[in-house]
């Protein structure tokens, strides 16, 4: 449910006013409610508080909508400030911080509807660059393996020193200082 | 030489009537297009042209256009070919980027910011990938994608995430659909992450016998993996369709081969004519054509482009430069011009 105020946001609280023994109802986002001249801080943080403490404002009311709590509690994306609620609503997420914000309920749905969890396609070929590195590291690991499995030791230490030269490039350059030796980092070293 | 990829009578050649990829991209820098201010869209616009500027070395030349700004049959007429989506109807910054046979076609601010789609008669799925794939790796030069190590490319809906990738065919299957088939398919497939359903019409009615089969997966699966799975359960099908048809011509040719030319018939001398009946006439032509049943010259564009002319938003465009007729009227004066004698 939209705010009424701004019709952006998402409504968080439902603000109730009273005037002249008239009872005035609004949906509105933390935002509105902050920039509302007739509320002050200290009631609007009491009515966040819950309806109980929410009844003890005499002038303006603050409810949380939905069930006693639930939307105030209800995780909302700090980039785009979308809720699990509108999202189920409508099915669509608002950025890709939602995705983060979202894990665990994401994770059952993603769980139903795809058939892993991981990602084993495409990876952008110059921001992925390192993730494609590491990928072919892990790629040349296992094929490692079997060859070692398989005593086709030859044919393992030139795959060593493929993968060495990959993991080499993944490290940080420092032209200015002699190369570190190497030792004891990886698996590979031990194979041959 | 074709106008429009869909023009190509290769078209009109066995079950698979086309292929189609789409990879469905976002931005990091911009709220998706649940979220995105009107600014943010505009900008996105820009942005992506101006990518698809540097890129079109490798893609060739793509032409803007405004979907926003277009009269609402112009839109409605691009969904009924399928070059936009429903999304973008009602959307106040939309564009499309698309080469001039229309066969590479990006959406922008669509349900996500990008979306590549890439189409090919026939079983032309690989040449189709290859052609997305290599728009994607252009455009990627100068837009940095909202992409996770986990979860892929992010998508507006998780439904989309991981690869981004839905790959489909269009089958057309008269025989399996006369034999209430298409059901037993859709359980069938959706046990390998797949589904089917129909290309023309609303909701659950398909007209034309033409059906999309296409990829529901796409986390966990790669890009080749989805194609190939795909490729596979098609070829199933189209050995299914195929032994049908072949039943069926032993059984009751007479009767399919009276059917067929009453249908091309009926095209080159129909008055008046509705969308579903003109579907339905078409298939039964189609199927004579691929099943070489029907020895009739052959429309000089493909029958899919034919059906795609008839659609009402469509035949509507075409007829209204020179006529006030009712649609129905318009369809049958059209196909009179493919099939018969005005």
């Amino acid at each position: 449910m939209l705010c009424d105020k701004c019709k952006t946001n998402q409504a968080s609280v439902r603000m109730q006013q009273y005037l002249n023994g008239k009872k005035t109802e609004m949906n509105i986002c933390h935002e509105c409610a902050y920039s509302d001249e007739t509320v002050s801080l200290d009631n609007f943080f009491q009515g966040l508080m819950g309806s109980l403490l929410a009844n003890s404002v005499k002038d303006t009311q603050f409810v949380p909508i939905g069930k006693p709590g639930s939307a105030i509690n209800e995780p909302e994306c700090p980039l785009c400030t979308m809720t699990y609620s509108e999202f189920k609503e409508r099915g669509r997420l608002g950025c890709g911080v939602c995705y983060t914000t979202f894990r665990r309920q994401l994770s059952s749905i993603l769980n139903s509807i795809q058939t892993n969890s991981e990602h084993k396609g495409k990876i952008p070929l110059r921001s992925g660059a390192k993730l494609n590195v590491e990928r072919e590291i892990a790629k040349l690991a296992k094929e490692l393996k079997i060859l070692v499995e398989m005593e086709e030791f030859e044919k393992a230490a030139a795959l060593r020193d493929e993968l060495r030269g990959l993991q080499n490039s993944l490290k940080p350059q420092r032209p200015l200082e002699p190369e570190q030796p190497q030792g004891g980092d990886d698996d590979v070293h031990n194979v041959v | 030489m074709y106008t429009t990829w869909y023009e190509d009578i290769r078209a009109d050649t066995g079950q698979i009537v086309s292929s189609r990829v789409r990879l469905a991209r976002n931005l990091q820098d911009y709220h998706f297009p649940r979220k995105i201010t009107r600014e943010q869209a505009r900008e996105l616009v820009a942005q992506a042209q101006e990518a698809a500027h540097a890129a079109s070395g490798q893609t060739g030349r793509l032409d803007y256009t405004d979907v926003a700004a277009l009269p609402d049959i112009m839109k409605v007429a691009m969904l009924e070919r399928h070059i936009i989506s429903a999304e973008m109807l009602h959307r106040s910054v939309c564009g499309l980027l698309a080469t001039g046979d229309g066969s590479l076609a990006i959406m922008i601010n669509e349900e996500d910011h990008i979306r590549i789609q890439s189409f090919g008669t026939g079983d032309g799925i690989d040449a189709a990938f290859e052609t997305a794939e290599r728009t994607d790796n252009a455009l990627e030069q100068v837009l940095d994608y909202a992409f996770s190590k986990e979860l892929g490319y992010l998508t507006s809906c998780p439904s989309n995430t991981g690869t981004g990738l839905r790959a489909s065919f269009m089958l057309h299957l008269p025989l399996l659909e006369r034999n209430n088939q298409i059901r037993n398919i859709l359980s069938a497939l959706t046990k390998f992450g797949m589904t089917i359903r129909g290309v023309f019409g609303e909701g659950s009615e398909s007209l034309g016998s033409c059906y999309q089969i296409s990829n529901q997966v796409t986390l966990g699966k790669s890009e080749q993996e989805i194609i190939e799975s795909l490729k596979n359960i098609t070829a199933q099908i189209c050995e299914k369709e195929h032994s049908l048809l072949h039943k069926a011509l032993e059984r009751e040719r007479h009767d399919i081969l009276d059917n067929v030319y009453r249908s091309h018939a009926l095209l080159g001398s129909c008055r008046r004519i509705g969308a579903k009946e003109a579907m339905s006439l078409l298939s039964n032509v189609r199927l004579g054509f691929a099943a070489d049943i029907l020895d009739m010259p052959r429309p000089n564009k493909s029958l899919l482009s034919i059906m795609m002319n008839i659609r009402d938003a469509n035949i509507q465009i075409m007829c209204s430069c020179n006529s006030t007729e009712p649609k129905d009227v318009c369809r049958a004066n059209y196909l009179r011009s493919v099939f018969g004698s005005i």
